[in-house]
């Protein structure tokens, strides 16, 4: 298998990086994966798509997805999977010398999870593919309407890595912030790219090692103000940022998180956390999807740094004092 | 070399045994994803990823004389398998090709998909027929093309088996598998157990069919009692499940050993599997049953080529590591020749005929 093209290290060498694009109907993702299709890049990438109406596209590069979702049998609630994209992923493996970059196309209406669950649970993906980017498209002159009657338009913002801001040339200055403003309330880790008509630099869209815990060194949360949000509705989904510049307890913290993701996990989109653990001179890095965690030790804190520790939970019904006392109760005092 | 390796129920560090020195290599220049070897063993076929199918001609003692790689898929090659004295090649261009060895370059589709990949391909000898699975459907066709039957069953295909005479199929998919009769097409069993089954398999004995899960087990129809039972314990999921020639033992991929269960007299439920290749190093990924003794040959991800018995788990040949994960495994029909393909794309060929002489 040839070296994924992005020249990164550690977890991703020598895999094939997946981007998920998913957005709401409308939003640009046929405009860009028709410029990933066509543009002259010079790397080649398969597309998994749920239908795909272009012409003149070298079709032995897009695949038809199913959207076979079923539940596992390990007893985690949240569980399902995408099946035909284990299948599919699986076939693509076969010819992964072939190529340099997966992309799975969501559509408009599908909550995201059961994709990127797909990742997590099956250890022949984990091997040999690297989930790259959860990139979301969103539609600047739109948004606003929509995501307070969608539930998914909602999500994707919420499970994103990279959010592409399409069609700000169509919106005043006004507006464009007030989509943003939406946006950081649902999403504080997301790298926000402004594009008219898809025309971002891929670069910027693609191997950008988002899930790889190795390059995972900083968060930035976005600017959030006190009170976030009206509530909409019960459930809207909300991200809490904590930090910490005490040292955290690796026991205690273990123990919390441990129970807080085996009772929340279904309303727990995203997490991202880099710790400075007690005792430990490397960072603890972690990030999960729902139920499904993964961690390691990341790059070594250097003396002129700030030891400071940074979560984010991206989810539903999360209480963001409730958060910060049981977090302040992790670090040493 | 006709050294003979003993089990040593004590040894518990790295087994030592004879190793498969008659080996030659062939550069393939593509990750091989299966291979076949003709009738008459003198013809090696591999299918690659990148759509060629390789041909590599052997002398009477199995040594590669020969090899060229010829274009035949528009993209990758998935499936290989032989019919008398051809090879039919399945793809993700969603064509079936017939070929002879001899002369692949009169190579000819016998069925094609439009716009869908074939995912599996069956054959049996003894009818002559040919089973291809795309999405929901399997279609059976003569070497000739003629399409005899085809079913929607209504869940998308991952695996497709005939029984021995060849009358009936069975098709693995979403929360079970389906058993068809291969001439009408008409579905006779549905039967159920929650999951994606990602193969399946059938006894030659006909009384069993196998699945593997996406749960990392089997899971057993025994179609007497009609009863079913799991068969777990994997790290891995299992990709590959061989019988051994005399149909009583089906050995499998997905452990850091074969595994090899018995299905023998009351079969394998509430007895352990006979383990193979203890401290090999890697995960078995692939299985092929030696085609008269029993015997069964893995290949590892750590790039080991292993063959050992199937009743003592003793064994008998293997090839060090390389580091590259066997894809494939395939025995010359006299059981002289075994070769192996990788993801590195290289083929390697084993005479075993010497090692394998006393048993």
């Amino acid at each position: 298998m040839s070296e994924a093209s992005n020249g990164s290290t550690g977890e991703m060498a020598g895999k094939v990086p997946v981007t998920l694009l998913t957005g709401y109907l409308g939003a640009g993702k046929t405009t860009l994966l028709n410029r990933i299709l066509t543009e002259n890049h010079g790397k080649k990438y398969a597309v998994i798509v749920n239908e795909f109406g272009e012409e003149g596209i070298d079709n032995e590069l897009v695949i038809d997805a199913d959207e076979e979702i079923f539940e596992m049998n390990n007893g985690c609630i949240c569980c399902t999977v995408r099946g035909d994209l284990i299948r599919i992923l699986g076939g693509l493996l076969k010819r992964a010398d072939q190529l340099d970059g997966i992309l799975i196309e969501t559509t408009g209406l599908a909550d995201p999870s059961p994709v990127i669950q797909t990742f997590f649970v099956d250890d022949d993906l984990r091997d040999s593919l690297a989930l790259d980017a959860i990139v979301t498209m969103v539609d600047a002159k739109h948004f606003l309407q929509t995501v307070d009657l969608e539930h998914e338009c909602e999500e994707q913002v919420a499970f994103a890595d990279i959010i592409l801001l399409n069609k700000t040339d169509l919106v005043t200055d006004d507006e464009h912030q007030a989509v943003e403003k939406k946006i950081r309330s649902l999403n504080q880790f997301a790298v926000i790219h402004k594009t008219e008509k898809a025309s971002v630099d891929l670069v910027e869209v693609l191997a950008k090692g988002s899930f790889d815990l190795k390059r995972l060194i900083e968060i930035e949360p976005g600017f959030m103000e006190e009170d976030p949000e009206d509530h909409d509705h019960d459930d809207s989904i909300v991200s809490v940022s904590l930090t910490s510049d005490k040292p955290v307890l690796p026991d205690k913290f273990s123990s919390w998180m441990r129970t807080f993701v085996q009772d929340r996990g279904v309303d727990l989109l995203r997490t991202k956390g880099i710790l400075a653990l007690d005792g430990h001179e490397q960072r603890y890095v972690f990030q999960g999807v729902h139920m499904v965690m993964d961690s390691d030790w990341g790059k070594s804190w250097s003396p002129e740094e700030k030891r400071q520790s940074k979560l984010v939970f991206i989810g539903r019904n999360l209480d963001a004092a409730e958060l910060e006392s049981a977090f302040s109760a992790c670090v040493s005092q | 070399m006709s050294a003979q390796y003993k089990v040593d129920p004590n040894d518990t560090g790295a087994q030592v045994v004879s190793p498969l020195v008659n080996r030659h290599a062939v550069a393939l220049d593509a990750n091989a994803t299966d291979c076949a070897i003709s009738r008459d063993g003198r013809v090696c076929a591999v299918s690659l990823g990148d759509g060629r199918i390789n041909i590599t001609q052997l002398d009477k003692a199995g040594v590669p004389t020969a090899s060229k790689s010829i274009a035949c898929h528009r993209v990758a090659a998935v499936g290989l398998h032989t019919l008398g004295e051809m090879f039919i090649s399945i793809g993700q261009d969603g064509r079936a090709v017939l070929f002879n060895g001899a002369e692949p370059d009169g190579a000819k589709d016998i069925y094609a998909f439009p716009d869908a990949w074939i995912e599996a391909i069956a054959v049996s000898e003894t009818a002559g027929l040919i089973a291809l699975a795309s999405k929901s459907l399997c279609v059976v066709v003569d070497p000739a093309g003629q399409v005899l039957s085809t079913t929607d069953v209504g869940s998308t295909i991952s695996s497709i088996a005939f029984d021995a005479k060849g009358g009936r199929i069975v098709a693995s998919h979403y929360n079970g598998v389906t058993t068809i009769t291969a001439a009408t097409g008409e579905v006779e069993l549905t039967l159920e157990w929650k999951g994606s089954h990602t193969g399946v398999s059938w006894s030659p004995s006909d009384r069993y069919v196998v699945s593997a899960t996406q749960e990392k087990e089997l899971h057993v129809w025994d179609l007497i009692t009609l009863k079913d039972f799991r068969m777990g314990g994997y790290p891995r999921k299992c990709h590959q499940m061989a019988w051994t020639a005399d149909g009583e033992t089906l050995a499998c991929s997905g452990a850091d050993v074969i595994t090899a269960w018995s299905f023998a007299g009351s079969g394998p439920s509430g007895r352990p599997p006979v383990e193979i290749g203890f401290v090999f190093g890697g995960m078995v990924c692939a299985v092929a049953a030696h085609p008269s003794k029993p015997l069964v040959a893995g290949g590892f991800t750590s790039g080991n080529v292993l063959i050992g018995g199937t009743v003592k788990g003793e064994a008998v040949v293997a090839q060090a590591a390389n580091g590259e994960a066997v894809t494939c495994l395939a025995w010359s029909p006299d059981g002289d020749v075994l070769i192996a393909g990788n993801s590195a794309g290289t083929l390697s060929v084993f005479s075993v005929a010497d090692h394998l002489k006393v048993s």
